[in-house]
């Protein structure tokens, strides 16, 4: 590491223009003053709507130029003021990978994905190739070179797109939280690849991040931001120095992942033989007819999942989870076997119908959002049941004060940042109060206090009787939560039973016996 | 189709220059629209599917521009007779509708054209990987922004359509109902009521697909920026290199003679 900084702020603010007519600029950040040194590793860490990505892309050019807003004080990076030269002059010498692979990736090939950035410097055709095949291999990812990006999985995508980052040999490379959008196993090959950099290559990096772990490992300067300013940096010593301030913040302290925990033979509560079960599946085997491969997505998995469970469901991507939650509201009928869910017959019953028994609570917030104020966003779900107007005035005001949305009852959800979208999207589904609600990755990419709000939110449901199913790869999480667990892979089910709880865990329901529920 | 339009493949067709895949594919496009004769459309049609499967372009492939194209084939070969009332040999003469031989046949050639334009592009669309795409459409003398454009756009339509399919899971899932069958259910049996609707039902879906949409085109310009599209100064260069082979030459001079042929038929007819 150079003692000459090759990244400067002074007084950096940003204000997003408005994106409606009576709105008011939004300011993200908020008077910085930084260096950061030639050859240094550098983690920005904050909650979520902090201005982490805002000043990622700040470093890359994209503020002041080509979004829209207001900046002032300035920011020179290796020499170029990032007010006076455009974010492809700057791209000699900064590499930006943003958090979505699929929105950088947009050619047709992994090979002309990292043609680009050559070409458009007119590097000599000759050299291109073989700059190709070092640039594969030093990602890991040499034999892709003629795959079709969006046929790889999210952490090979955005292995390519740090390759493409690289090719322009720049000397700064801003990675923005780019293993927010990944399962454990595309987390551990992007983070394989910048330990790699940082051990092959003198280049500063900076990464902003929710997860901490790799950060403490290998950031010599972390900086930690909230509301757009910089509340405090140093080394990563600052992660048990300021322990108490991070986790008030909502930032994820470093720490070992939990392990995948254990499940005991399933005992049922004394009344169920009374009830209908939540969930049956009954030797339900599903085939992709287009698109999928030749084995099943889903193959004969039976199980029973008794009212009121909070059941985890778990597995490495491509396991079955998402086909097998798909099931539950009828977007998939089972090729064969039955599913029903609340008593119904789910093939019986268009997706429409299901929706007053099953919600579910998407990852990706911009999937639903289109209404013109968060209110009438939130109460679409409910108008579309049928629920009573007044009744569901009740309950958006609920939800508008469960998630601390009331400033923003009448501003278009989709003018909010992240955060604010999702909580507006988890509002949108859970004000249905259906007796079941899937979860998909509830907490991916939020930071620490928005996905204990919405997780406080779901436990209260589970409490109030509802059955929740959440897929998950947050085994931190699965642990706190959940009572029942079900593993899949490769389509099968390999295990269903109830969490290991203690004696006195609040979540152990009453009336257990010791009977066994077999899957079938 | 979850992939690009192009077929990764080594057939004739993928090895053909694209400058001269543009020439059989604008060939093919102007006669049929030139030329309203069944006889004619129909040979193209067959010509067409020829050359994709000699070229090893899979069934499915085939079939799904067929299932793309099936609404709009429909609605015009039903529509046509009912707008055009051309023709003396009369079939049938109700108020509204007026069958002849004459615009029954126009109404099968206007149903043919459309598979026949539509399969004219997918000679090139299927064949040509996007880089030759553009490295074709700037050799022709398009500007590179333009062709860049183009291809893009053509890359990211199966993206798109992932989106509606996943914006329309996600509002059905809360209740959104897109199949009229609510509409029904409140009793209303107009047709053109029903109709508005189920159109109206989409708005959700299209409003949100669009504001998916804005975020993603954002993203991707973004990303072709700080990939230095745009460099100031710089001549860009370019991986894929074209030449023409014999064999290129070849097509091109069949290709000419096949459209001279058509044209001198066309007049003397």
């Amino acid at each position: 590491m150079s003692d000459a900084p090759i990244i400067t702020a002074h007084h950096l603010s940003w204000w997003y223009t408005p994106q409606t007519d009576t709105g008011e600029p939004v300011q993200a950040l908020d008077g910085l003053d930084f260096a950061i040194q030639s050859g240094s590793f550098t983690g920005i860490i904050g909650p979520t709507g902090a201005g982490k990505s805002t000043l990622c892309m700040a470093f890359a050019g994209i503020i002041p130029n080509p979004e829209d807003g207001v900046m002032r004080g300035g920011m020179t990076v290796a020499g170029y003021d990032t007010a006076e030269c455009t974010v492809a002059q700057l791209s000699s010498a900064v590499g930006y990978v943003q958090q979505d692979p699929e929105s950088q990736l947009f050619c047709a090939s992994v090979e002309d994905e990292l043609a680009f950035p050559m070409e458009s410097r007119g590097v000599n055709p000759d050299l291109i190739d073989q700059r190709i095949d070092a640039l594969l291999h030093l990602v890991g990812m040499d034999g892709y070179r003629h795959r079709v990006p969006t046929s790889l999985s999210g952490g090979q995508m955005q292995r390519v797109a740090i390759a493409a980052a690289l090719a322009a040999r720049p000397q700064v490379l801003v990675l923005d939280e780019p293993t927010a959008a990944l399962d454990p196993e595309g987390k551990r090959d992007v983070c394989a690849v910048v330990e790699k950099l940082r051990a092959q290559r003198k280049m500063t990096i900076i990464m902003a991040e929710q997860d901490t772990d790799d950060l403490a490992r290998y950031a010599d300067h972390i900086m930690v931001l909230d509301h757009g300013s910089i509340i405090m940096q140093g080394d990563a010593s600052l992660f048990t120095a300021h322990r108490d301030r991070l986790t008030e913040l909502g930032v994820a302290l470093p720490g070992a992942e939990p392990p995948t925990p254990g499940t005991s033979p399933m005992p049922v509560r004394q009344d169920d033989d009374e009830s209908a079960p939540a969930i049956r599946f009954q030797s339900v085997t599903y085939r992709y007819a287009q698109g999928g491969n030749d084995s099943a997505a889903l193959d004969d998995v039976s199980f029973t999942i008794p009212r009121g469970e909070f059941v985890g469901l778990i597995g490495r991507n491509g396991s079955g989870k998402t086909t097998l939650a798909r099931h539950l509201n009828g977007m998939l009928h089972p090729t064969s076997g039955t599913v029903t869910v609340d008593g119904l017959d789910v093939s019986r019953h268009r997706v429409g119908e299901m929706a007053a028994h099953v919600g579910v609570a998407f990852q990706n917030p911009d999937h639903q959002i289109f209404c013109s104020s968060t209110r009438d966003e939130i109460a679409f779900g409910p108008a579309c049941l049928g629920v009573p107007r007044d009744e569901i005035d009740r309950r958006v005001d609920r939800m508008l004060i469960r998630f601390g949305l009331e400033d923003v009852a009448d501003q278009s959800p989709a003018t909010l940042g992240y955060g604010q979208r999702r909580l507006v999207a988890f509002a949108s589904v859970l004000v249905m109060d259906t007796p079941i609600v899937v979860l998909d990755e509830p907490t991916a990419g939020l930071d620490r206090r928005l996905s204990g709000m919405m997780l406080d939110a779901v436990s209260e449901r589970n409490r109030q009787g509802a059955t929740m199913v959440m897929i998950s790869h947050d085994m931190r999480v699965v642990r706190e939560r959940c009572t029942m667990l079900i593993t899949l892979d490769d389509g099968r089910l390999c295990a269903c039973g109830r969490l290991a709880l203690a004696a006195d865990d609040p979540r152990r329901p009453a009336g257990l016996t010791g009977r066994r529920i077999d899957g079938r | 189709m979850d992939a690009d339009l192009y077929v990764p493949g080594d057939g004739w067709l993928h090895r053909t220059d694209p400058r001269v895949k543009f020439l059989m594919s604008l060939a093919l496009l102007v006669l049929c629209l030139v030329w309203r004769s069944w006889p004619f459309i129909l040979g193209v049609l067959a010509l067409e599917h020829i050359m994709l499967l000699t070229d090893h372009i899979p069934w499915k492939n085939i079939v799904w521009v067929w299932r793309i194209l099936a609404v709009i084939i429909a609605l015009i070969v039903v529509l046509w007779p009912i707008f055009d009332r051309s023709g003396t040999h009369v079939i049938a003469d109700w108020d509204w509708l007026r069958l002849t031989r004459e615009n029954l046949v126009m109404a099968a050639v206007m149903g043919l054209r459309i598979p026949a334009l539509g399969f004219a592009c997918f000679l090139t669309l299927f064949t040509t990987s996007q880089a030759k795409l553009i490295r074709g459409a700037v050799a022709v003398g398009m500007p590179y922004s333009a062709g860049l454009t183009l291809a893009t756009a053509l890359r990211y339509i199966p993206v798109f359509a992932r989106i509606v399919t996943q914006v329309r899971d996600a509002q059905r899932a809360r209740g959104l109902d897109l199949s009229g069958e609510g509409a029904r259910m409140r009793g209303i049996r107009n047709p053109f009521t029903l109709m508005l609707a189920r159109a109206r039902a989409w708005v959700p879906v299209i409003v949100a697909v669009l504001i998916r949409a804005y975020r993603m085109s954002r993203s991707v310009g973004w990303a072709m920026e700080s990939r230095g599209l745009g460099l100031p100064g710089v001549k860009r260069s370019y991986r894929v290199r074209l030449a023409m082979r014999p064999a290129d030459w070849g097509i091109l001079a069949v290709t000419v003679a096949l459209t001279a042929l058509a044209v001198v038929i066309m007049m003397l007819s």
